[in-house]
């Protein structure tokens, strides 16, 4: 399977925090990839079932005054589909500058 | 270019500009996000986060949603209204309107390009409205003049489709008309501002290609433009279509199984196709793309103190490394190293260009520090944004085939 520096990064970022609801501006701070490239990888999970989306609460929106989040929260298909990915990033010599130890050991 | 012509032109840009990039990042997304299907969740999505980047990011933020907007939304609604066996069209309207199918734009996103454009226009058609050397009420109001003039060429290039005699007619006329602005550019820049013919002649013509340029566009625009009737025909079948097609989606979704047992991540998960956009169409948008890059880059070669021939020298060699670096982001896509050193150097490059004009305006104008500050932050992020720009439709042009490469698709 080939994998792209970016598809490391932004699975690197989702697998940071496994269990927890993501959003597009904070993962894509977080993997550094720019949002023209993220939404789309995130679109394309989201069509295979590795993510789910949903809104954020329109009380906790209102309370700060802002239009609702979306979130993304990966599923059990996508943990798994993901951390193979980032193992796989772990034993090519391409992706060592971005696989922080913590990740991958979290992937395996 | 010359002191008052640069003082003339300063503010109409700069408004632009300030509502675009700076002061209204909020609206300026709002009005991107009409790029996207009134249902897409992307509208809402992008909306929520915009209040939650920093206030100094936003401009950017705003200007990579475009890039989104064009491929995302813009790529989407036309897919959607592409006809497939799926569903009927109003077959009449159809027929008598868009026999050929080419009309693939509703008639709002159309009117919607078209104005854009006329307002783009108004820039090089007011520095031709100086060339009548008038005050600055009497060059506004030529400016307008012109304007009408040129939504009347849009739009009569249009409505002369079926006539060729007409239209060709129409196109002598616009071509005049263009040449005699050529002409009084070219003699009010020689005697006037005391350029060189050829320089005066060089500036003349770019200013008419580039107003000639948006007139085509917009007529291109219009001729793709559905008329209201037969966009909100288009609209109501397009609502009924979709539902049946999520309807389908969501079946299909609770059948998918996913290779658990191999770990395995089919690659066109990953690998989308992004490069959609024919070579042709994407090399003449590039070259749209830098030919507009020409104007900010001019004015901040004005900054290096040089004669006019120095000037269009060093304009010459920044549209170069614009050019450049458009292909460079464009190459090193898959080498972070090399992509985020490029990005440093050509940061480096407009940081360079935003204090050398900072200073000019400063004490050839003798501007404040404030508004100096402002416009020199306003033309690096126009010339800034129109090479991210660049280098993301280069990101989507698909590779030109030969003819073996054909064959071995087909």
């Amino acid at each position: 399977m080939r994998i792209t520096y970016t598809l490391v990064q932004v699975a690197a970022a989702l697998m940071s925090d496994a269990g927890k609801r993501h959003w597009g501006y904070e993962l894509s701070k977080l993997s550094g990839v720019r949002s023209g490239v993220m939404y789309p990888i995130l679109q394309r999970m989201l069509d295979d079932g590795l993510l789910v989306d949903g809104w954020e609460a329109q009380a906790h929106a209102g309370k700060a005054k802002r239009p609702p989040r979306r979130y993304y929260e990966l599923t059990d298909v996508g943990k798994t589909a993901l951390g193979a990915v980032l193992v796989q990033a772990r034993r090519d010599p391409r992706f060592q500058p971005i696989m922080a130890p913590g990740i991958v050991r979290m992937a395996t | 270019m010359d002191a008052p012509i640069l003082h003339a032109l300063a503010w109409p840009t700069l408004g632009t500009a300030v509502l675009v990039f700076g002061f209204a990042p909020g609206a300026a997304l709002r009005l991107i996000l009409l790029l996207y299907r009134r249902d897409h969740p992307r509208r809402q999505e992008l909306l929520g986060e915009l209040y939650a980047v920093p206030r100094i990011e936003r401009p950017f933020w705003v200007a990579q949603q475009l890039e989104i907007a064009l491929f995302e939304g813009l790529s989407g609604r036309l897919a959607a209204r592409r006809p497939s066996s799926v569903g009927k069209l109003d077959d009449t309207l159809m027929t008598r309107h868009d026999s050929a199918g080419h009309r693939v734009l509703g008639f709002a996103f159309g009117a919607a390009v078209v104005v854009v454009l006329v307002v783009l226009d108004a820039i090089p058609l007011n520095w031709a409205a100086q060339a009548f050397g008038l005050d600055s009420g009497g060059t506004w109001l030529v400016t307008v003049i012109l304007v009408v003039a040129s939504a009347g060429a849009m739009l009569g290039f249009e409505l002369t489709r079926e006539h060729p005699r007409r239209r060709v007619l129409l196109a002598a006329v616009v071509a005049v008309g263009y040449a005699g602005l050529l002409g009084l550019r070219t003699e009010f820049l020689t005697t006037a501002a005391a350029e060189s013919v050829l320089v005066a002649l060089l500036q003349s013509a770019m200013l008419a290609a580039i107003s000639a340029g948006f007139v085509l566009c917009g007529a291109a625009v219009l001729a793709r433009t559905r008329p209201l009737g037969l966009s909100r025909s288009r609209a109501a079948t397009r609502r009924a279509r979709q539902a049946a097609a999520e309807a389908r989606a969501a079946q299909a979704q609770a059948m998918v199984r996913t290779p658990l047992a191999h770990c395995e991540v089919t690659e066109d998960v990953f690998f989308a196709d992004h490069r959609g956009l024919r070579y042709a169409v994407g090399a003449a948008l590039v070259g749209l793309l830098v030919m507009l890059d020409v104007i900010p880059l001019n004015w901040a070669a004005q900054a290096f103190g040089l004669d006019s021939g120095g000037t269009w020298l060093v304009t010459v060699i920044l549209v170069v490394a614009s050019v450049g670096a458009m292909l460079g982001f464009q190459l090193t896509r898959r080498d972070a190293r090399r992509h985020g050193l490029l990005v440093s150097t050509v940061a480096a490059g407009y940081l360079a260009l935003l204090m050398l004009r900072m200073e000019y305006l400063g004490t050839v104008f003798g501007e404040a520090l404030l508004p100096a500050i402002l416009q020199a932050v306003l033309l690096t992020a126009i010339s800034a944004a129109l090479v991210l720009c660049g280098s993301a439709v280069l990101a989507r042009i698909a590779p030109r085939l030969t003819g073996e490469d054909d064959h071995v698709r087909g």
